[in-house]
């Protein structure tokens, strides 16, 4: 009995010697910046391009080696389709190459819409080719340049043409070149015979673009849980710029980048902390560093 | 301060680096300051210099990641890696090379004039476009005789006929500037050629003016192809661009 008194005395003794519990305090809040990388890797697709073959009355011209122009043009055409990567979007077109084209003739597509550079229907094609007809491969840069929306793609146009430059039809191959420019389309002209390029040709450039995501990537989640064994969650944040507020006592931040941060923390009471993730995965290990900022309570103003 | 630094298990999920990427790529052609943060960068811009570690570090890994992207973009879309270039610049400016990069001038048109052989086997080239520019090999029938190539006797001192040769191989590789030297040494060793040979070495002179765009020199060469052989025809496989510069000269001669 005594024993259980003087058990009592000693508890009573001990809560009046303790400070009075303090008054809750205003909750801390914790927001989350992330600076990431772009998770940048070498583009799966390749280039769409326009193969365009001079196959005009003229091609049938031979160089002084004997060899008719549009034979040289489509071994080089051919050789060049083999060594393309099999998955590149090919639009094949020949200028003349019908009896009847004329220089007002559009360019003729060769085979129905873009084939993959693989495709065997491509080579068939160029191997059937004559050179009959007339037609103005600057009429037909123009048309592709016309096709080509103003603002540059996402997938790049490239264009090729063969000819001997001996159609003979007049209009600009600079100007129609130009008009391909403007879109940020690259030409490469190969020139059979020693027919003499326009040297304006030389004087394009290509514009500059301006380049920045379409939109931002997607915000990073964060939790605020309490530390320990009986982990419960006291708040998400799924839109990334809003604050969690989390009371005063050991936490435990999860941030929902891939593999996830898990950061743990005390916060006293009427604070503010910014989580800083520095988050660069692709380049490898290592490469994500995280610091605590203390944010200012903004004068009068609620977290 | 940098506190910690999480042990990585990094898995690099390719799709989604390649839909960022093509984010990327799907940019505006919208004026923007040339060193404008995009959306996901912070505000201001941080350099490799930032006095903030942390943004500095930032700016680094972000050159690592826009480098690493140029360069696979260059050869196939040098106008999108110039643009990367240019973003790369901004957050390391002291960075000459960059700069360079970032300023370079992108020609629009590449001319390709691949030399025309004979044969059945065409030369392996490194890839699609390196090929454009290969030696194209075609094997063509018996080549058309050039009445105007074939020396009549007397036979001819072989150095000039090397020479004459040589000028006609240097036109139909396209090597212009070459062929005009090999043609000028031709005439100054060829005294003994025949006339008809004489004629042939100044067509492929003129062939060679006309395509550097030296219309004189080249209705120059045309002149003495007349002289040597005054009733010169050109074979049907003359380019048309040297035929009517001959036809002119001939013309005017007549006058």
């Amino acid at each position: 009995m005594s024993a259980v008194r003087a058990l009592s005395l000693a508890l009573l003794a001990l809560a009046c010697a303790a400070p009075p519990p303090e008054p809750p305090g205003e909750p801390a809040v914790v927001a989350l910046e992330v600076m990431r990388g772009l998770g940048m890797a070498p583009a799966a697709s390749e280039a769409r391009v326009v193969a365009l073959i001079d196959a005009t009355r003229s091609m049938s011209l031979r160089d002084p080696a004997g060899v008719v122009y549009l034979d040289a043009a489509r071994r080089s055409a051919q050789r060049w389709l083999r060594d393309l990567p099999a998955a590149t979007s090919v639009e094949l077109r020949s200028v003349g190459g019908e009896r009847g084209m004329h220089c007002a003739s559009s360019a003729r597509a060769l085979v129905a819409g873009p084939q993959s550079a693989s495709d065997v229907a491509l080579q068939g094609a160029i191997e059937r080719l004559a050179p009959v007809g007339e037609g103005s491969l600057a009429e037909a840069l123009y048309d592709v340049a016309e096709a080509v929306p103003a603002a540059p793609a996402a997938t790049p146009l490239r264009v090729v043409a063969w000819s001997a430059l001996e159609d003979g039809c007049g209009a600009s191959l600079c100007s129609a070149a130009a008009a391909l420019a403007r879109r940020g389309v690259r030409l490469d002209l190969v020139v059979l015979g020693p027919a003499p390029a326009p040297a304006c040709l030389g004087k394009l450039e290509l514009p500059r673009v301006s380049l920045e995501p379409a939109r931002a990537p997607a915000p990073v989640e964060f939790c605020v849980e309490r530390a320990g064994p009986d982990a419960a969650v006291w708040g998400c944040s799924k839109s990334g710029g809003l604050p969690v507020a989390t009371p005063p006592s050991a936490a435990r931040v999860v941030v929902r980048l891939e593999p996830p941060l898990i950061v743990e923390r005390s916060f006293p009471a009427d604070t503010r902390w910014v989580l800083e993730v520095l988050d660069f995965p692709v380049l490898g290990p290592g490469e994500r560093q995280w610091r605590w900022r203390p944010l200012e309570r903004e004068a009068g103003g609620a977290p | 301060m940098v506190e910690g630094q999480a042990p990585h298990r990094t898995r690099i999920r390719l799709r989604t680096a390649c839909a960022v990427f093509g984010l990327l790529l799907a940019g505006s052609a919208a004026a923007q300051a040339p060193c404008a943060p995009w959306p996901e960068d912070p505000t201001p811009l941080p350099t490799v210099h930032d006095a903030d570690p942390l943004r500095a570090r930032w700016a680094a890994l972000r050159l690592r990641e826009l480098y690493a992207a140029a360069r696979a973009l260059e050869a196939r879309d040098p106008a999108r890696a110039r643009a990367l270039w240019q973003h790369a610049s901004c957050l390391a400016p002291a960075d000459a090379d960059l700069a360079r990069r970032a300023r370079a001038v992108i020609p629009a048109v590449s001319l390709h004039r691949p030399p025309i052989e004979r044969g059945g086997v065409m030369p392996e080239a490194s890839d699609a476009w390196t090929s454009l520019e290969a030696p194209i090999a075609v094997a063509a029938p018996a080549p058309i005789r050039r009445a105007t190539v074939r020396p009549s006797a007397p036979p001819a001192d072989a150095a000039a006929m090397a020479l004459v040769d040589e000028t006609a191989a240097n036109v139909r590789a396209a090597r212009f500037e070459a062929a005009l030297t090999s043609a000028n040494r031709a005439r100054a060793d060829g005294a003994s050629l025949a006339p008809r040979t004489r004629a042939a070495l100044e067509v492929w002179a003129a062939t060679a003016a006309l395509a550097l765009g030296r219309e004189d020199e080249a209705r120059a060469s045309l002149g003495r192809a007349l002289d040597a052989e005054p009733n010169l025809r050109l074979d049907s496989a003359t380019s048309p661009k040297v035929r009517r510069a001959f036809d002119a000269v001939r013309a005017e001669r007549r006058q």
